[in-house]
């Protein structure tokens, strides 16, 4: 017994187009053919009663696997209002007068740009459907193709429907006493604005025709003629460009073919790799679309200069200028501003620039991890001087472990002086990046979390949900003619230990944990105590997870700074 | 045992623990029958979803419970994870043997596994799809997917000036 239904739709050589629907129910056979006008002048303008021709006829079934439209059991299951997501997906369950109604299964293949509503609802075994457009703003004309597809486990019926109307559908459906769990399944296309051309799969589908004679052959092999992408839906296919992410890739995706480039700008996430940082001179307002950059790897100069004004005593940290060169990350001569600019639903993105901001010395060990809104929330710094392949012997070890106090060489050897240039210098490069990604977070409404991070994993910035919208809504401006945003005053608590074992035989020397947090945020500090705490231990990975945890636990200095 | 029924008439008897990676027959089977009519999966497709459903019901269950009642083990899956990331080298590795098919094949199960609601299998699939696309030119990709360039040599040029950043080489 075979069950299923399928619809191909053909283009006749007139122009106008016919939905065929074959429903296989095992007993019996039916056929649909439901035309809808594709010009509204030939159809005598608004039609709300779709031609429906219905009739048995003898076709056998074909395996509707093979169809590039097929509707039914196996049309995948989305809802989508409007925005596409993720993994859009509705399942209602209804229950009324003793028995289920589960729908799934329910595909909104169209653009982003309309909101909309379903609308189910069920009395006395009528069930009934409405399609809300939500902001009908221009009084745009609309037309539904829906096709209402109702199964049980032993019984399927499908209706066709076809309107023009304003906003708004509305139809019924009755659905038999008898019937015990009920799948149901709507495929709705709607067009607007139908004089402008909205069709463009017309001209596709009879290219497709022609292509395809004789027709025996789709269904012989369809894996040598047919388009591969032409079985996925586009929810599908949005998924796999957000698995791939890479920018690059998909830039080369979008000139593929016209569909790919339809759905190309509007995935999720996306991870941008920066070649190079080069730097621009400084008067230009909007550094990341800035158009031509002297093409000068200046990076390190600037890191030089920010550390040989660093080296100035403690107090005079509000006088310290960046340099007066920004310095702008490029992909290749494009800025990341300029390669998004087309993508308009990003909601993850990672930019990782080529290597870390901050230059150390030889063998120095440096890490940060910042989260900013406005400005900085809280930053992690792990520093070690040097990374030894053996531990020390334990007695050295054990002489210095005694009570977990710095030791009183630390003040006067350098060793305090060396961390608060590794503080500084992070800060400031975080704030640099954050700086750096003012025109994306402007340009992207959709963001809902940023990360921007370089190859060497020395310094990782991070912005969630909450945190972009107070960027929004209260940006800060920024520092001078610098090219950062403000730190503000911060409390920093500094742990040190002169070794430190790490997992799989090593050991850090001079390692040093300092958490920083804004001194105003004092009024909220209760409740966010634990969170602090989880995102200090969570800020790094591996062996320097254990470092963080072990450091946690020794004795805490506390450190005041002011803004700069 | 639940019964599915493929597109072609073909049954299928699967335990309990394996049908229901698929969160829908789950769904399904929640209030009554065991058969499952399932027109639109053929049902060289079904087997190869099955295979998988097999492989990973064992894999998950069993360090749960190894020696469990069917019931016990049918609850043990439900607690199971979807979202998370394979972490069992060998299955991972069975996975990678699992996905090494060509593209329409791929597809198929793609459409059968979503439709199944078996997330795993989707994320598979799809990042094996996604990894064929990865670093390739656009007139590779269509050559790989038999996809047709349906732009005019002017669209497809000013598309390339648009975003000449992706065309570049590495």
């Amino acid at each position: 017994m075979r069950k299923g239904i399928k619809i191909q739709r053909e283009i006749t050589p007139r122009g106008t187009m016919s939905d065929k629907v074959t429903c296989f129910d095992g007993a019996v056979n039916y056929c649909f053919f439901c035309i809808p006008a594709l010009d509204e002048s030939e159809r005598g303008g608004r039609s709300h009663r779709p031609i429906l021709c219905v009739r048995e006829t003898e076709i056998p079934f074909q395996n509707p696997n093979l169809l590039s439209e097929t509707y039914g059991f196996g049309s995948t299951g989305e809802i989508l209002f409007g925005e596409l997501d993720r993994r859009p997906r509705a399942r209602y369950r209804l229950h009324s007068g003793g028995f289920w109604l589960i729908v799934w299964d329910l595909r909104w293949r169209l653009g982003a740009c309309e909101p909309m509503r379903l609308l189910l609802s069920f009395r006395q075994g009528v069930l009934v459907p409405r399609v809300l457009i939500d902001q009908a703003k221009d009084r745009a004309f609309y037309r539904f193709n829906a096709v209402f597809v109702c199964f049980s486990l032993t019984k399927m019926w499908i209706s066709t429907f076809s309107s023009c109307s304003d906003s708004e559908i509305c139809w019924e459906l009755e659905i038999p006493k008898d019937c015990k769990r009920l799948g149901i399944n709507i495929s709705i296309k709607l067009e607007r604005n139908l004089r402008e051309g909205t069709f463009c799969w017309v001209a596709k589908s009879k290219e497709k025709r022609e292509k395809m004679q004789p027709k025996a052959r789709i269904y012989a092999d369809p894996s040598s003629d047919l388009d591969h992408f032409d079985l996925l839906p586009d929810s599908i296919v949005l998924l796999i460009f957000n698995k791939l992410a890479d920018v690059r890739s998909l830039g080369r995706c979008s000139a593929v073919s016209k569909r790919f480039n339809s759905l190309v700008f509007t995935v999720h996430d996306v991870y941008i790799k920066i070649d190079r940082v080069v730097t621009v001179d400084g008067d230009s307002d909007d550094p990341l679309s800035s158009s031509s950059p002297r093409q000068r790897p200046l990076f390190a100069n600037l890191i030089k200069l920010m550390l040989s004004s660093l080296l100035k005593p403690f107090l005079n940290l509000r006088s310290i200028k960046g340099s007066n060169k920004p310095v702008f990350p490029q992909l290749s001569h494009h800025s990341p501003a300029q390669v998004l600019k087309d993508f308009t639903h990003v909601h993850n993105l990672r930019i990782e620039l080529p290597s870390g901001d901050v230059g150390t010395e030889e063998g120095v060990v440096l890490k940060w991890r910042a989260e900013f809104g406005s400005t900085l929330q809280k930053c992690v710094i792990l520093g070690g001087t040097r990374v030894d392949q053996k531990p020390v012997s334990s007695e050295l070890e054990a002489s210095v472990e005694d009570n977990g106090s710095i030791p009183e060489s630390f003040y006067t050897n350098g060793g305090l002086k060396l961390r608060v240039v590794w503080t500084i210098s992070s800060l400031i490069a975080a704030s640099t990046r954050h700086y750096l990604l003012r025109p994306i977070i402007r340009n992207h409404p959709t963001l809902k979390s940023l990360v921007l991070t370089d190859t060497d994993g020395q310094g990782t910035l991070c912005m969630g949900e909450e945190q972009l919208k107070e960027f929004r809504e209260k940006p800060l401006a920024p520092l001078g003619s610098s090219n950062r945003t403000q730190v503000p005053a911060s409390n920093m608590k500094l742990k040190y230990a002169p070794i430190l074992e790490l997992p799989g035989g090593m050991a850090l020397q001079g390692a040093t944990l300092v958490c920083i947090k804004p001194s105003s945020d004092g009024g909220s500090a209760a409740n966010t105590r634990t969170e602090t705490d989880a995102f200090i231990s969570g800020a790094f990975d591996g062996p320097f997870k254990t470092a963080v945890k072990t450091l946690m636990k020794r004795r805490t200095y506390l450190l005041e700074m002011n803004g700069f | 045992m639940i019964k599915l029924v493929s597109g072609d008439g073909a049954e299928f008897e699967v335990e309990e623990e394996v049908a229901f990676q698929s969160k829908i027959i789950k769904d399904i089977v929640a209030d009554a029958d065991d058969v499952i009519p399932l027109p639109t999966v053929s049902s060289k497709v079904l087997i190869q979803v099955i295979e998988y459903c097999r492989k990973h019901a064992a894999v998950n269950s069993f360090p749960l419970s190894p020696s469990s009642s069917a019931a016990a083990a049918a609850s043990s899956s439900s607690s199971i994870s979807y979202s998370k990331p394979v972490s069992d080298p060998a299955l991972r590795a069975w996975d990678n043997e699992f996905v090494k098919l060509n593209n329409s094949s791929l597809f198929d199960i793609v459409i059968a596994a979503n439709y199944l609601d078996i997330e795993e299998l989707v994320d598979l699939v799809l990042e094996t799809v996604a990894d064929r696309i990865k670093g390739k030119q656009a007139q590779e990709i269509r050559r790989q997917f038999n996809i047709e360039n349906d732009f005019t040599p002017e669209e497809e040029e000013a598309l390339r000036r648009e975003n000449s950043w992706a065309f570049q080489n590495n």
